[in-house]
């Protein structure tokens, strides 16, 4: 049980290291470069690498997602007077200890490299950007020998913050991910009774069918709980910056309204298929392919039909409660009602297909 | 209310068709007395499964009608699991649980007492050698001893009719000897025994009577001496001859003797024949035939030999 998060990680890791996020927005930013000489130190080479940051950001390796608005041609305020009126996306603000920080002078040693990252209230423009701005501090960072890691704080007007690493952004991802493989495991699960004839064996008892079935999901549900610890416990261990008040019998609660679908999917499929190999194949290119589409590892954008998958309301809603702290019914609430009202339309005909192909009372 | 039945297994015109063209069972009558050990017997394919099936409430017919102590298959499943044991043709049972833990678990579903299914776990485990390895899971355990735990998880609530799909298939001689034995001590207490095999040995051995089936269809019935008898008694000698003489050149030599009851091809160079004393006679025969003959063998009609006559094909092959 515990190789299935892992499992998930890498592929999670797979899914970024090959694609360029994936996204079809394109967004206005302008970045304020606040890394000023240090008349003090001249022989620091400050600037350097703030401006290699700016290089960077402005290269064409982002050209398809973002438009640079001026580096350096408008002070905070203006830019926030851009942002207000929507005639850009989100302001970039490196620090004045930028270049300092990531050689360690010995006048600041205390002090991190720090990008600042505002949007107007685009919570999604802020994670992305976050990831893109991670990437280039670190490819600076790695030329320097001793650099620590960059230090991103972003933030909306609306005073949404958050200070996430790719990971943090991962976590709902694999925390929902990692149910959607009980799926599997239910429908193996049945297809192996099946297979076996234990099925058969069992059914020729007193015991009723719906004793049966229901005893095979209860388990599942357990597995499914216990995975859900585990995926939490993981993502502690590897260190998530999630919030530390987060609400996490809500994320619970979602889980297991998001694992209703699994269990109901787990039934329709193994209600159909030949073989435990089969139920293993089939459902894992539907997991897969849930995830994908429901964005579990990505920013969400407009994959399409990520309305129609189940995983798109789970993790958003576990994103919203775990990385920005929503938990409002405006926040979840079409979360909540898109789940329950899939998982238990897929679990009973899950249970209607199961009863049918066992015809006999 | 309560009503004598006559017979304990009854079906009428029972039928299962897998889509439009496959008909696994093809109308197949059955009547059985309580405490008959009955056979079904017939080569792959031939619908003794999916006979199983239905009766064991697990298949619903296509059509036909069947009632098991009385209680219709289609009606009153629940009441028929209740005096059913089934042993499956395929090893159903779970790996990572132990012998016992696998028989337990079939005892608690059918609301055992714990005390009573444990004294008889034991007894069980027991009479089919198991009871050292009784505690170790079953993944652990040879062929021959996840068969035999096959078997005992459908006896270990005493039910009154019990269904052995080919409980001895793939075992060996030894192994085989086992299980027969344990069937045949049900059989004493007069529990109603379905069996079905491709064994002819093992039917002739245990039955009381038997059926033949093949294509989902009853092609012989009666017991064991009975079928055999249809054919007549005495031995068959099979033979093949010289590469240069045909059969078709022999056969009337050898029909000229008044002991043999009749002689037949089974390929080109491959005569059979049947005759009472045929064994002691031998050397009388082969005084008929102008060739060398070579692969010669006697032996006693058996069941194999019945279905051979009904069907002109073997059990197995
Ligand atoms: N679930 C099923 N779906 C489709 N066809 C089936 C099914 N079960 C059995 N059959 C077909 O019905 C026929 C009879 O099968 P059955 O298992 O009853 O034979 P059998 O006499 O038990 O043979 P064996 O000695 O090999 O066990 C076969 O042709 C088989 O392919
Ligand atoms: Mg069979």
């Amino acid at each position: 049980m515990i190789a299935y998060p892992v499992l998930l990680i890498s592929m999670a890791f797979f899914a970024y290291g090959n694609s360029n996020y994936n996204t079809i927005d394109i967004f206005t930013i302008t970045v304020i470069n606040n890394d000023l000489l240090d008349e003090e130190n001249p022989e620091f080479a400050r600037n350097e690498t703030s401006i290699f940051f700016c290089d960077a950001i402005s290269s064409k390796e982002y050209q398809n997602t973002l438009i640079i608005e001026g580096i350096n041609i408008h002070v905070l305020e203006t830019a926030i007077d851009l942002l207000n009126s929507l005639r850009i996306d989100a302001i970039v603000v490196i620090n004045e200890y930028f270049s300092e920080a990531l050689y360690k002078s010995p006048t600041h040693e205390d002090k991190l490299p720090i990008v600042d990252i505002i949007t107007k209230d685009n919570i999604l423009i802020l994670a992305e950007l976050s990831l893109i701005v991670v990437e280039i501090v670190n490819s600076i960072s790695f030329n320097i020998t001793g650099a620590p890691e960059a230090e991103i704080q972003s933030a909306t007007l609306g005073g949404l913050y958050f200070d996430y690493t790719l990971f943090d952004l991962l976590i709902p991802g694999i925390i929902i991910g990692s149910l959607s493989i009980c799926m599997s495991l239910l429908a193996i699960a049945i297809a192996k009774e099946k297979e076996s004839r234990r099925m058969h064996r069992l059914m020729t008892t007193p015991v009723k069918r719906r004793t049966i079935i229901t005893s095979i999901v209860i388990t599942q549900i357990i597995t499914a709980i216990i995975q859900f610890f585990i995926a939490v416990l993981l993502s502690q261990l590897l260190g998530t910056h999630a919030l530390a008040n987060v609400n996490w019998n809500v994320i619970f609660f979602i889980a297991m309204l998001y694992n209703l679908s699994s269990m109901g999917m787990g039934l329709i499929l193994a209600s159909f298929v030949k073989s435990a190999r089969n139920a293993a194949l089939i459902s894992f290119i539907i997991t897969f392919t849930m995830m994908m589409i429901g964005e579990n590892y990505t920013i969400p954008g407009e994959m399409a039909g990520s309305a129609f998958i189940p995983n798109t309301y789970a993790v958003d809603a576990v994103r919203n409660i775990m990385l920005f702290g929503r938990i409002g019914w405006d926040i979840i609430g079409f979360d909540i009602i898109f789940l329950s009202l899939f998982g238990m339309t897929t679990l009973i005909i899950g249970l209607v297909s199961f009863n049918r192909k066992y015809a006999m009372t | 209310m309560w009503k004598k039945i006559k017979y304990i297994i009854e079906t009428h015109q029972l039928r299962k068709y897998f889509g439009k063209n496959l008909k696994a069972v093809d109308g197949i009558n059955l009547r059985i007395p309580k405490g008959t050990l009955f056979t079904l017997l017939g080569p792959n394919g031939a619908g003794k499964s999916t006979t199983i099936s239905m009766l064991t409430t697990i298949l619903p017919p296509t059509s036909g009608t069947a009632y098991i102590s009385g209680f219709d298959i289609r009606k009153h499943a629940k009441k028929i699991r209740q005096i059913i044991g089934v042993c499956p043709q395929e090893l159903s049972i779970y790996g990572n649980l132990t012998a016992r833990e696998n028989i337990y678990l079939i005892a608690k579903m059918h609301k055992m007492k714990k005390i009573d299914y444990k004294e008889r776990t034991d007894e069980l485990l027991g009479k089919m050698g198991l009871t050292d390895r009784a505690d170790d899971k079953v993944s652990k355990y040879s062929f021959g001893m996840r068969r035999r735990v096959n078997v005992l998880m459908a006896v270990v609530h005493d039910p009154e009719i019990i269904f052995f799909d080919e409980p001895s298939t793939s075992l060996d001689p030894q192994s085989r000897r086992v299980v027969w034995d344990f069937i045949k001590e049900f059989q004493d207490k007069n529990k109603t025994i379905i069996l079905t095999t491709h064994n002819m040995e093992e039917a002739d051995i245990l039955s009381n009577y038997l059926v033949i089936i093949d294509h989902g269809r009853i092609i012989a019935n009666g017991t064991a001496d009975e079928l055999k008898g249809t054919l007549g008694r005495g031995d068959i000698i099979t033979f093949k001859i010289n590469s240069y003489m045909h059969s078709g050149d022999v056969i009337p030599r050898i029909q000229g003797l008044d002991f043999i009851d009749s002689v037949y091809t089974l390929d080109d160079k491959t005569i059979e024949l049947r005759a009472k004393d045929g064994l002691r006679r031998i050397s009388e025969i082969m005084e008929t035939i102008p060739t060398r003959i070579y692969d010669l063998s006697v032996r006693r009609n058996s069941l194999e030999d019945v279905f051979l006559s009904q069907t002109g094909r073997r059990l197995r092959d």
